[in-house]
């Protein structure tokens, strides 16, 4: 799957996005929806909650066309504002409850899918999974998204010093949870949100 | 420990290149159904929330006024106890609760904020900024109104 920072949008199907073209429309969204679904799950854990914020973002890519100026990848535009869309919905009380109880019912594990990945992804992913989902979204977009931690603190409306020790914080919950005993007790998420730093 | 961090990273960079395509569970169409369908039930529960706090500021400064009536009336000395027993027994209403009104109202005005402070990225002086404004300044009005019954009606 092309991943969406990669995803670029010709010049006519997006001046004809922007004209309201159903079509195109349409062809934008089989576009860029599945890479912005895959990124939104990987922050969110959330299916229910992952679809919601995939409409949003959508909803507001397509209202905010005019104000793409081309100076990075269209998937690049997009992601900022599925990241900005996430981040939001964790400052949601009714979105953290949600995560909260959740977390308790649902086994994480069952959200991780053994689709012929090697047991050493498999157990990267399950450790992912059990961070709290700002940790999880500060490593995730340092580590792999490439993003710096000033573009980090940018989008949360922290400091700098925020998004280190989070990522710091993440990497060694993810090292204590890789050389964990695979039988973990409970299932409650790792870290809390905007617990201060 | 520090060679650890590298090959958490690059653990990472291929769980990312590994994962499986993520179908969406609608279309494009069906995006804007789903869309057309939230923002009616959002517009119901913003009538809901504006008719309530109508509702309990006409049911406050009802009660304020009511009570205003029944101090005016100042006993007469030859008044016999059982006319004020008889008085004493009327119900009557000391207080509306509103909490849930100006809770409801709360969210919705943060709800909006949050809107508000995304589309003044996008376009901050755009049309979509306007009706959020006005929205919040509709709810903000609300607000105040269920807030100034309340202090009328706690003054009396």
């Amino acid at each position: 799957m092309q991943r969406l920072a990669e995803i670029e949008v010709p010049a006519d199907e997006l001046a004809a996005a922007r004209a309201g073209d159903v079509q195109a429309r349409g062809a934008l969204f089989e576009r860029v929806a599945p890479a912005t679904l895959a990124i939104i799950r990987r922050l969110v854990r959330h299916g229910a909650m992952a679809e919601d914020l995939l409409q949003d973002t959508l909803i507001a890519m397509y209202e905010h066309l005019d104000d793409f100026r081309g100076e990075a990848p269209f998937g690049v535009w997009v992601r900022s504002i599925a990241v900005s869309r996430c981040l939001m919905a964790f400052r949601s009380p009714w979105n953290r409850a949600r995560v909260a109880i959740d977390s308790w019912i649902e086994d994480p594990r069952a959200a991780t899918e053994s689709d012929g990945r090697t047991s050493d992804l498999i157990d990267v992913d399950r450790a992912l999974a059990r961070l709290s989902p700002v940790t999880r979204t500060v490593v995730w977009l340092y580590d792999v998204e490439g993003w710096s931690h000033e573009e980090i603190a940018q989008t949360f409306e922290r400091t700098v010093s925020f998004s280190k020790s989070q990522l710091a914080r993440g990497h060694a919950r993810l090292r204590t949870e890789l050389h964990a005993p695979r039988a973990m007790a409970l299932n409650i998420p790792l870290g809390s949100e905007f617990d201060g730093h | 420990m520090d060679t650890e961090i590298p090959e958490l990273v690059a653990k990472l960079r291929r769980l990312d290149a590994t994962g499986t395509p993520a179908a969406p569970p609608f279309d494009y169409q069906g995006m804007l159904e789903r869309r057309a369908a939230r923002n009616a039930r959002t517009h119901r529960r913003q009538t809901l929330a504006r008719g309530t706090a109508a509702a309990l500021v006409v049911a406050l400064i009802g009660a304020s006024f009511w009570r205003l009536d029944n101090h005016g009336e100042m006993p007469s000395p030859g008044s016999d106890t059982a006319s004020s027993a008889q008085v004493s027994a009327e119900p009557r209403i000391v207080r509306a609760d509103t909490y849930l009104a100006v809770a409801e109202l709360e969210d919705h005005i943060a709800s909006i904020d949050d809107a508000l402070n995304v589309a003044r990225v996008y376009a901050p002086r755009g049309a979509e900024v306007a009706r959020l404004e006005q929205t919040r300044a509709e709810l903000v009005d609300s607000y105040a109104r269920v807030r100034y019954a309340e202090m009328v009606s706690a003054n009396f």
